[in-house]
């Protein structure tokens, strides 16, 4: 049974990969959670064609960032930018300019993600073998092709049937009660000092890949994503502020507009309209700083 | 060192390379030994002292009740062996509780105590050597079956063995002395049952790689204030998939630690037994974590007098068990009132009489709902061990209808639960008609397992029951 069990694992792994030859199916998987999604950029990062151009790294602050065209979004929800930097660092061929969020730096690097991307002998099985990307799971197939779709079909007829309220946008009172305590939240997350040892740590770690990136010829600027007026000037925010500049002090950064205040959903994140603005806004310093 | 971890293969395959090595035949029990040190040392090297404590206690207070004639001094051991566990299990997990309830922060002991590390695996381990001295006792009593006198050098590699042996020392199943002992003789590779391993180690990592890890990312949002956010329908799933998630958890973790085991000629006690189509609380107890369940009867509900001393005092019995096994899971009071929400559950059910099985299949149905309703709800106190966190997402729940659903999130969840739910209902089958998957089509069913684990598992994540 033992033998037989594995043959049929391998006739089903066979049949996947070659339905998983058409586009189209490809084309119908969704992402099932932020910490898929990060493994499957991850995996897909190495695995890019090139040459590559820039690549932004940082957290989910900057994740949101619609950064289109010649750019790679390697910002990871949950994780710092030392985990995109490390990733960078392992690929062979190297970007033009990395840009540095330094909002949420003080994160380690995630190994699960580096280990999901550069598993050993996985890299050159992934350009042959689909099925062994995270982004072509069974799950993802299954959901996107009928399950979604189903799920919404079944909850709208059952409110109806139970003559339920349809799913609608927050209220403007429940937006603003949500913000409100998430704002407590941060406040309290980012007015609470970093153990100085880890801080340290972080920022070695920091000037370390940045050093290695320049002597490979790649460029690095920061950018600092604009969070709520009320958390920017708060300990942490500043402390990172100050100690990356003290220990980059060459490096340039590109910082939110001075007077212009964003709109966030919970104190950090932008909405989507305005990390569109913010991405445009990064193109035209980038430009204006001569990368 | 996670069972779904590379160094924890690398560790078997060592192991059962010397262990069946001819010329190290008769050392398989150092074998074992030397490997379950170094499975244990692999998170927290300086926690390997204490486990070697716990084991000279054991065996010594053991020791001197086998071979102790007077009754006077066998019980002076039994309960200074038995002490000495609770005084251990106590300081190191219960110790910061204690010290944050009578609000002893401020001095330098206190300080200690809650910065101490909580050391893997206590709680299971420490049920063990209680489980090792009251079964000598009672043996010596003439109540119990099992452990041969050997000289003070052999019992206490047993012993060692017993309370360190790697597949289940960290979550279980929770091994009785009297179950161990006597399976504790030389092995032969010719006997190793390989269909037995193979069973129990696919459908363990499929219940653990594929399911659990996978919802756990989805059921990760149970968690304040992030649930705020989410609607009725999609809190509901949540909770729905968090009990999935628990079960494929720990179901996998301890079929994983049985084949394991089973690699090495020892048979470990099943312990879960389809749980989720239990009819009453009583039978959802008799097929959840068995090993702790039947520990708890045996080792505590019994010695109080379970139910042969009136009414008020099996209630009261009931709801000590539970509180206690609630308490035993974790050391914050949610853990102890979710053991007496089950010991109440448990007391109601038996007044009614709604312990006996239903009449009809309606009926039953019925009930496993409701049980299954019961149970769900429990684990969010699993979920959210602080109380009032609790208590905002019950409210969130009667108040989010309005907010916009997660189709995609709702569809996972039950896409992730149909293996636990069909697993399930293949034991029904199996009971209707004597066998789950029939015989031709086991190769496909396991092979469809493999190919998950190949292509579908989820990020690794610590086994849920491995903090307790």
């Amino acid at each position: 049974m033992i033998l037989r069990s594995f043959l049929a694992a391998a006739g089903l792994f066979f049949l996947y990969n070659v339905a998983l030859q058409s586009s189209a199916l490809r084309q119908r998987a969704v992402v099932q959670s932020q910490w898929q999604g990060n493994l499957i950029k991850a995996q897909e990062y190495p695995l890019a064609k090139l040459p590559r151009r820039n690549v932004i790294v940082g957290s989910s602050l900057a994740a949101r960032l619609v950064m289109e065209g010649d750019f790679e979004n390697l910002a990871f929800a949950g994780d710092g930018p030392l985990t995109g930097l490390e990733l960078i660092l392992r690929d062979a061929s190297p970007p033009r300019i990395v840009l540095i969020e330094s909002n949420l730096l003080l994160r380690e690097v995630n190994r699960d993600v580096i280990a999901s991307a550069y598993r050993p002998g996985f890299l050159k099985l992934r350009r042959m073998l689909p099925a062994l990307e995270d982004r072509y799971q069974f799950a993802n197939l299954a959901i996107g092709v009928a399950g979604e779709g189903m799920v919404a079909k079944a909850l709208e007829g059952g409110r109806r049937l139970l003559r339920l309220p349809q799913s609608a946008g927050a209220s403007v009172e429940d937006a603003g009660r949500l913000l409100q305590m998430n704002l407590a939240i941060q406040r309290e997350k980012l007015a609470a000092a970093p153990d100085a040892d880890f801080v340290q740590q972080c920022i070695a770690r920091m000037k370390g890949a940045i050093l290695e990136f320049q002597g490979r010829g790649v460029r690095c600027i920061f950018v600092e994503m604009p969070i709520d007026a009320s958390l920017s000037g708060l300990l942490q925010p500043a402390l990172v502020r100050e100690q990356l500049g003290a220990a980059l002090p060459e490096l340039a950064w590109i910082r939110p507009e001075v007077g212009r205040s964003y709109r966030t959903v919970d104190g950090v994140h932008l909405p989507k309209d305005e990390a569109v603005a913010y991405a445009a806004y990064i193109r035209s310093e980038l430009l204006r700083l001569g990368f | 060192m996670l069972f779904n971890s590379y160094s924890f293969v690398l560790l078997v395959l060592i192991t059962f390379a010397l262990f069946y090595w001819p010329l190290l035949r008769a050392l398989q029990s150092y074998t074992l030994i030397a490997a379950s040190l170094a499975f244990y040392a692999f998170g927290q090297p300086v926690l390997v002292i204490l486990l070697l404590v716990s084991i000279l206690i054991n065996a010594t207070s053991s020791y001197y009740i086998l071979h102790s004639s007077a009754l006077s001094t066998r019980k002076t051991w039994a309960v200074l062996g038995v002490g000495m566990n609770l005084a251990v299990l106590f300081f190191f997990k219960y110790g910061a509780l204690a010290v944050n309830t009578f609000a002893l922060g401020g001095s330098s002991l206190g300080h200690l105590i809650v910065t101490l590390p909580l050391p893997i695996g206590i709680s299971f381990f420490t049920f063990q050597g209680i489980s090792l001295v009251v079964d000598v006792f009672r043996q010596k009593e003439g109540q119990a079956r099992l452990i041969q006198h050997r000289s003070a050098w052999h019992h206490f590699v047993d012993t060692a063995l017993f309370k360190s042996f790697f597949p289940q020392l960290i979550a279980g199943p929770i091994v009785k002395a009297h179950d161990f002992y006597p399976q504790i003789v030389p092995k032969s590779f010719r006997a190793v049952a390989w269909g037995g391993v193979f069973r129990a180690l696919v459908t363990g990592y499929f219940l653990k790689m594929v399911v659990a890890d996978n919802l756990k990312d989805l059921t990760f949002w149970v968690a304040y204030p992030y649930f705020l956010n989410f609607s009725t329908p999609s809190l509901l799933a949540m909770l729905f998939g968090y009990s999935m998630q628990i079960f494929a958890d720990f179901a996998g973790y301890s079929l994983i630690a049985i084949g394991v085991a089973r690699l090495f000629g020892y048979e470990l006690m099943e312990n879960f037994n389809f749980p989720y189509i239990s009819q009453s609380l009583s039978e959802f107890w008799r097929r959840w974590h068995i090993s702790l369940s039947t520990w708890l009867r045996e080792y505590l509900y019994f010695p109080l007098g379970g139910n042969r001393r009136g009414a008020v005092r099996t209630y009261l019995n009931l709801m000590l068990v539970m509180a206690l096994g609630g308490l035993w899971h974790g050391a914050a009071w949610s853990y102890a009132v979710w053991g007496i929400f089950h010991g109440a559950g448990l007391a109601v059910e038996r007044f009614f009489g709604w312990d006996k099985p239903a009449r009809h299949a309606l009926g039953a149905v019925l009930r496993g709902i409701g049980i299954f309703a019961f149970v769900t709800f429990g684990w969010l106190l699993f979920k959210l061990p602080n109380f009032s966190h609790f208590l905002i997402f019950v409210r969130t729940c009667c108040t989010n209808m309005g907010k916009p659903d997660d189709p995609r999130l709702i569809a996972y969840i039950l896409f992730y639960s149909l293996p636990v739910v069909a697993y399930h209902a293949l034991y029904l089958r199996k009971q209707r008609v004597g066998v789950a998957v029939p015989v031709r089509w086991q190769p496909l069913a396991y092979g469809a397992c493999l190919f998950a684990l190949l292509v579908n598992s989820g990020s690794p994540g610590a086994f849920i029951y491995f903090q307790f």
